[in-house]
């Protein structure tokens, strides 16, 4: 795993109203804790850390000076953007770490090669994306490239077919797939069923089905009560 | 077509609409997605009508995920009921609240031209206004 700098502010104010002026002014709230030291909070550029996470990503060791002279390992924990516009970033959790102790870490797995399965008409299916590690900071990889340039129709990679060190525990099932290349389903044109008379016949299927209104529950409930 | 097979209530209030969504504002499955810009009610017909112009579409391959289901029941009186009288009409329809972000559809196993092509027809039959969205964007 890579290790940067990141600039970081302490601030005093809290709550939705400070917040909202922190990012109109350009900045983005953050928190910062672990390790049983005290919660801290904090303020980013908001330009300065998404120049940072285009860079470095989220998977990085930040070395983190909130007392000037004294930095701390932290890693990224979570990173609230805006639903709709997911460039504008809301907060940012930072969790504090110790180089000599494990830590959980999801890393994204990438697939590289083209399956020849595809030539044969199958379609990648990419189940797994990202694999939780323990692992020491350091050893933490930035992704997990997947070769899946052998996949044929029909076959697997499963999370135990991965070479990783022996120092790096995957914490996901052995037997889960991260990508498989499966058998094309074909959508049956139905034309006639929906353009035809099978419309017709579609919608008297719908139309005898609607009168039928869901099971409600709560009367369900009333009725065994009054019994 | 979609419709809940057991509820707790057979009416509920209307709502209200305000707000961005808590979940589902992510691509989870797919490749790409079809994002909500705005607030509003889908029914199911439309949420069926907009899956079925994506599958048309996509024809072979692909992966398709619904990312909402229609929970609410909406009521109406009949035709040529006078107002009042106390009893309101009937569950019509049903309808997902959707909020502006929501991811309404996910789609895999295509090239990004087809998956495109299939959202902009599913947009068409959607009551509110949509954007193409893709996991690497």
């Amino acid at each position: 795993m890579r290790q940067a700098k990141l600039e970081i502010q302490q601030r005093d104010t809290f709550g939705k109203q400070s917040a909202r002026a922190l990012r109109r002014a350009g900045d983005v709230p953050a928190v910062l804790y672990g390790r049983k030291q005290g919660t801290v909070a904090i303020q980013i550029n908001a330009r300065a850390f998404k120049q940072f996470l285009r860079t470095y990503g989220e998977n990085v060791i930040i070395n983190m000076e909130v007392t000037a002279g004294n930095p701390e390992p932290v890693i990224i924990k979570d990173i609230q953007r805006d639903p709709v516009e997911k460039q504008v970033l809301l907060h940012a959790d930072f969790i504090r770490i110790s180089l000599d102790e494990p830590v959980t870490s999801a890393v994204p797995v990438i697939l590289v090669g083209t399956p020849p399965g595809i030539q044969e008409g199958g379609v990648l299916e990419f189940s797994l994306r990202q694999l939780m590690l323990h692992c020491l900071p350091i050893q933490i990889p930035n992704e997990i490239s997947v070769d899946v340039s052998q996949l044929e129709v029909g076959d697997f990679i499963h999370v135990s077919d991965l070479s990783l060190d022996e120092e790096i525990e995957v914490l996901d099932e052995a037997q889960r797939i991260i990508a498989t290349v499966s058998q094309p389903r074909i959508h049956v044109e139905e034309t006639e069923a929906e353009d035809g008379e099978g419309e017709g016949e579609g919608e008297g299927e719908d139309a005898a089905e609607e009168p039928t209104e869901p099971e409600v529950i709560s009367r369900r409930r009333d009725d065994n009560e009054a019994e | 077509m979609l419709t809940p097979k057991r509820v707790m209530h057979r009416y509920v209030h209307r709502g209200k609409r305000r707000g961005k969504p808590v979940r589902g504002s992510k691509i989870n499955f797919g490749e790409y997605g079809l994002q909500a810009m705005e607030a509003g009610w889908i029914t199911s017909n439309q949420i069926e009508s907009a899956r079925v112009a994506i599958t048309r579409y996509v024809r072979r391959g692909g992966k398709i995920w619904i990312k909402i289901f229609p929970h609410k029941p909406v009521s109406k009186k009949p035709a040529e009921t006078r107002m009042g009288s106390g009893k309101k009409g009937p569950p019509e329809y049903w309808v997902a609240v959707v909020k502006p972000g929501r991811i309404l559809y996910e789609l895999s196993g295509v090239s990004l031209e087809d998956a495109k092509g299939a959202m902009e027809r599913a947009a068409h039959k959607l009551p509110i206004k949509t954007k193409f969205v893709a996991r690497n964007a």
